[in-house]
């Protein structure tokens, strides 16, 4: 035994012993077929076995047995097809033989001729049950066996996991080191100084941006097949499905990825472009517009590679304004920089010539609450603006932008941290006649926008065109696709001038927060800066537009709404994902809110109201302007467009062994939708909110092929996760809770402000599936289902006959984390 | 020689949220992976026939399948690239109860 014990303890264990706890009996280990790696099939102290633990943290899904154990060296593969993704794999007995073949699920064990070959296709059973390999196929080490072997809680495994993606070569007692896993300071409410501020969101900006190219750089894929295409503007585009690896990491629009060939038909190739298609409801495929087609192997179709290309842009960005607020006395006004670090100043009013009408022209006219908010920024040097779910929040921002430019001459910074709502402010600015200039990153000039024509380099295009020169480069360049190399550089210094005149006339900037941080724009100087969707950025981020010498700083948002991704754990633990907006919230800035809604029906603001705005939202809309027209809907109150439908679908197992699908969720979303459709509601009025990436790809593949009309009218419709319908609204949304299980993470519902964006997306009607038994143990669900019984639209049963439930809630637990 | 010691349960009561957050990570893989093949194209796929080579030792009797206690001789078919294999092991009672009730209602015909 001691010498068991000495043999643990050291390094002298062979190769094949489990990483995390040593145990290397050859029969009860599993290597990782991606990165060599051996593990245990004991789960220690842990949910699941070592290998599965690994695997699923890793993101590899391949793995291979030991020679010496019973079964003799083998890499787990379907034996029809070859897929050797370990999570799809199962086995399948002989009728009559004791005789089991490997299968994967689909769909090899799902194939009918199956059948006549005397398989029972019906026992199908996952590899992996209850978190770990079936113990037929590798033992699980003894009671014993795992006493003796080393403790490894799941903390220490998911620091080991994190180490590995440094570090392959790691080892458990690298855990010990010191520096290894120190936390970064966390955020303060107040700052002694610019420096202190930078030495605190440094670290945390580095963080994310060390975490960002981990991620995409281990995103590779090998074996892609390309359909080549020409585009419009005679680029090269290459069509391909990626497999998705990892659904953290969601391509988008403008990013830019790698291309290779490295097959024997030609010789090595490689070429980099952005992504111009996204996987969506229509299908798979990415597609990619090359910056260079030259020299590109159009013949060949297979042995392409897809790298990830990570950019250091914006977090070097974000680390240059850090240092700036620090250093550069003339970045921002004094009263700025102290009010920013949370200095006691007395707060001061700017004396201004208030405007005798606030509105703004070809604008709609403003409430009250909105031209106190316009008044009451114009007036302050720094003034935050709450702008509830539709209360016309950009309408207001643009208003207070018109004023500005017209009090001051401008030029007025406008930025928020997406494209989507910076191109929604920058339509309604142009609307007020200001010269606005959008500027788009180098990567997004190709993207249609319903501002395209407001972009710096479409505007410099048609400036250009007044100059002979600069026409007929651009004209050449955009014929032949390329200029020489004297060409390129005169056509750029053009081009250059041509954009600097436009940015040195324009009233506006409007650009990302990142955007600001452009050279472009960076050389200029802005007193007055707007920001919105302030909530939504992280500080850094809202540090990148405000360097560049704010006076005045207006920024709106609302903070009971979704904060800023953060993907690092750890930079978020540390407060990097609490926004600019919500620190000078509790710093005690008052916002000032806007009061008057204008998209829900008001029984759906009601709730909201009540629980997340103290009961001050007032509704500027009627039940009448709000109701659904010649739409034949089985509202279980007709005055009422809302109800919370109870679904108690059983967890029910999925093939996989212990993964659950809620399947009866998806059925009921799914014959709401058709009712919906058949009534005559269109598809994009529709939006169906689902937290869970897996569920959301089941349902719109179940609606596709079970709903009972015709596919492409549910293709039409979007069915995204809260997130992604914040900032906008749709006419009826239905919310799949999905959770049926107490185990299941709890980030997605029990966040008040994403329970908030959900719950204010709909302006006719919104209807809630899930079950009341489990989500009433969230204190914050059982208010809304208490809510719901109140209003009497807590209903069951089939909608051709929805009665109201008596379903008992349970008690209240008190929420963790 | 203590090998028959006293296991306890050293589980910690409340689940760590590491833990947690695996369980999660785990059945969204599950779950993605098998949605992910359902929207694959079809992939190549071979026949699976019953090896007549093993067919003499893989035919078992009523009988020989109650005998095993401990688990009853199995094989596995796996593939080695284009070369099937057979890997004769150990299958525990659950797998081999499935046959025995087949064998059962054979016998009884
Ligand atoms: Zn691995
Ligand atoms: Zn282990
Ligand atoms: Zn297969």
């Amino acid at each position: 035994e001691e010498e068991d014990e000495a043999l643990y303890g050291s390094k002298e264990l062979p190769e094949h012993a489990c990483k995390y706890c040593g145990i290397h009996d050859p029969a009860t280990v599993v290597m990782c077929n991606i990165c060599n790696k051996w593990f245990c099939n004991g789960r220690g102290n842990t949910s699941g076995s070592h290998i599965i633990n690994h695997l699923v943290r890793a993101k590899h899904k391949e793995a291979a047995l030991h020679r010496d154990g019973p079964l003799g060296e083998t890499l787990l593969e379907c034996y029809s097809c070859g897929a050797r993704n370990v999570f799809v794999l199962g086995f399948i007995p002989a009728k009559a033989d004791s005789v089991v073949v490997l299968l994967c699920r689909q769909p090899c064990a799902a194939q009918s001729s199956l059948k006549d070959m005397n398989w029972d296709q019906e026992q199908w059973k996952p590899l992996i049950s209850d978190r770990a390999f079936l113990s037929w196929l590798v033992k699980v080490p003894s009671e014993t066996e795992q006493m003796r072997a080393r403790q490894v809680t799941p903390q220490q495994i998911g620091r080991l996991e994190e180490l590995w993606r440094d570090n392959v070569d790691a080892t458990f007692q690298d855990l010990e080191k010191p520096g290894v896993d120190e936390e970064p300071h966390q955020v303060l409410l107040r700052y002694e100084d610019g420096y202190q501020y930078q030495n605190i969101f440094g670290p945390l900006v580095k963080l994310e941006a060390d975490y960002d190219k981990r991620l995409k750089e281990s995103q590779t894929q090998e074996g892609i097949e390309v359909r080549w295409d020409v585009g419009l503007n005679k680029k090269t585009i290459a069509y391909f499905t990626l497999a998705k690896t990892d659904s953290d990491m969601k391509l988008m629009h403008g990013d830019e990825l790698r291309l290779r060939y490295v097959g024997e038909l030609h010789k090595t190739w490689s070429g980099v472009g952005h992504v111009i298609k996204v996987p969506d409801n229509y299908g798979d495929d990415v597609g990619l517009e090359l910056k260079s087609g030259a020299g590109a192997p159009l013949e060949c179709t297979s042995n392409f590679v897809v790298d990830f290309i990570w950019k250091s842009t914006s977090f070097d960005r974000m680390q240059l304004a850090l240092r700036k607020f620090a250093v550069d006395d003339s970045s921002v006004s004094g009263y700025i920089y102290r009010r920013l670090l949370g200095h006691e100043v007395e707060e001061v009013l700017f004396r201004v010539h208030l405007p005798k009408h606030f509105s703004a022209p070809n604008l709609p006219d403003l409430n009250r609450s909105q031209v106190y908010a316009v008044k009451h920024a114009l007036q302050r040097p720094l003034s935050l603006i709450q702008g509830p779910p539709g209360t016309g929040k950009t309408v207001t921002s643009a208003t207070i932008v018109y004023q500005l430019v017209r009090q001051s001459g401008g030029p007025v910074l406008v930025c928020a941290p997406s494209n989507t709502a910076v191109d929604q402010l920058t339509e309604k600015i142009h609307r007020t006649g200001l010269k606005v200039v959008r500027l788009c990153a180098k990567s997004r000039e190709a993207m249609e926008s319903s501002v395209s024509f407001l972009a710096l380099h479409e505007q410099a295009r048609a400036l250009g065109s007044a100059d002979s020169e600069l026409r007929k480069l651009t004209r050449l360049k955009e014929e032949a696709g390329e200029l020489s190399a004297a060409d390129e550089r005169r056509y750029r210094a053009l081009r250059r001038a041509a954009e600097r005149r436009l940015l040195d006339a324009a009233d506006v900037v409007c650009t990302t927060c990142v955007g600001a941080g452009d050279p472009r724009v960076a050389r200029m100087r802005f007193q007055s800066i707007l920001i919105d969707e302030g909530m939504q950025s992280t500080e850094p981020e809202c540090m990148v537009p405000v360097v560049l010498g704010a006076r005045q700083l207006i920024l709106v948002g609302d903070h009971c709404q979704l904060g800023p991704v953060v993907m690092c754990k750890k930079a978020a633990k540390a407060g990097l994902s609490q926004s600019l907006f919500e620190r000078l919230v509790v710093l005690g800035i008052r916002p000032f809110r806007l009061e008057v809604q204008y998209r829900m029906h008001p029984e759906l603001s009601r709730f909201p109201s009540d629980f997340f705005y103290e009961g001050s939202l007032q509704n500027g809309v009627s039940a009448e302007d709000r109701r659904l027209h010649k739409i034949d809907f089985p509202w279980p109150r007709p005055d009422r467009p809302m109800f919370f439908y109870v679904t108690q679908g059983q967890e029910e197992i999925a093939g996989s062994g212990t993964s659950y699908l809620n399947r009866t969720e998806a059925a009921n979303v799914e014959k709401l939708t058709t009712r919906f459709l058949k009534a005559g509601v269109r598809p994009e009025q529709i939006g169906i909110i689902t937290p869970y990436e897996g569920q959301r790809s089941y349902l719109v593949q179940h609606m596709q092929y079970q709903g009972s009309l015709h596919a492409k009218l549910y293709q039409e419709i979007e069915v995204a996760s809260v997130d992604a319908f914040q900032g906008r609204e749709k006419d009826i949304i239905i919310m799949s809770c999905v959770r049926s299980n107490e185990h299941q993470g709890i980030g997605f519902l029990s966040d008040p402000r994403r329970l908030n964006v959900a719950l204010t997306r709909a302006k006719y009607g919104l209807i809630v599936v899930g079950n009341p038994k489990v989500l009433s143990k969230q204190p914050l669900w059982n208010h809304l289902l208490a809510f719901y019984k109140e209003r009497r639209v807590l209903t069951e049963g089939p909608l051709s006959n929805l009665k109201e439930s008596a379903i008992q809630f349970a008690k209240p637990k008190k929420l963790v984390n | 020689q203590n090998d028959e010691m006293v296991i306890e349960h050293r589980r910690p009561a409340v689940k760590p949220v590491e833990d947690t957050e695996f369980e999660s990570a785990f059945e969204k893989m599950v779950m993605e992976n098998i949605a992910e093949r359902q929207r694959e194209n079809r992939p190549q796929q071979r026949d699976i026939a019953v090896p007549m080579t093993c067919r003499q030792t893989t035919k078992k009797t009523y009988e020989q399948l109650l005998q095993g206690k401990e688990g009853v001789e199995f094989v596995l078919m796996v593939r080695k690239g284009t070369k099937p294999q057979y890997k004769s092991f150990n299958a525990p009672p659950e797998l081999a109860s499935n046959l025995q009730q087949q064998a059962l209602a054979d016998k009884q015909e």
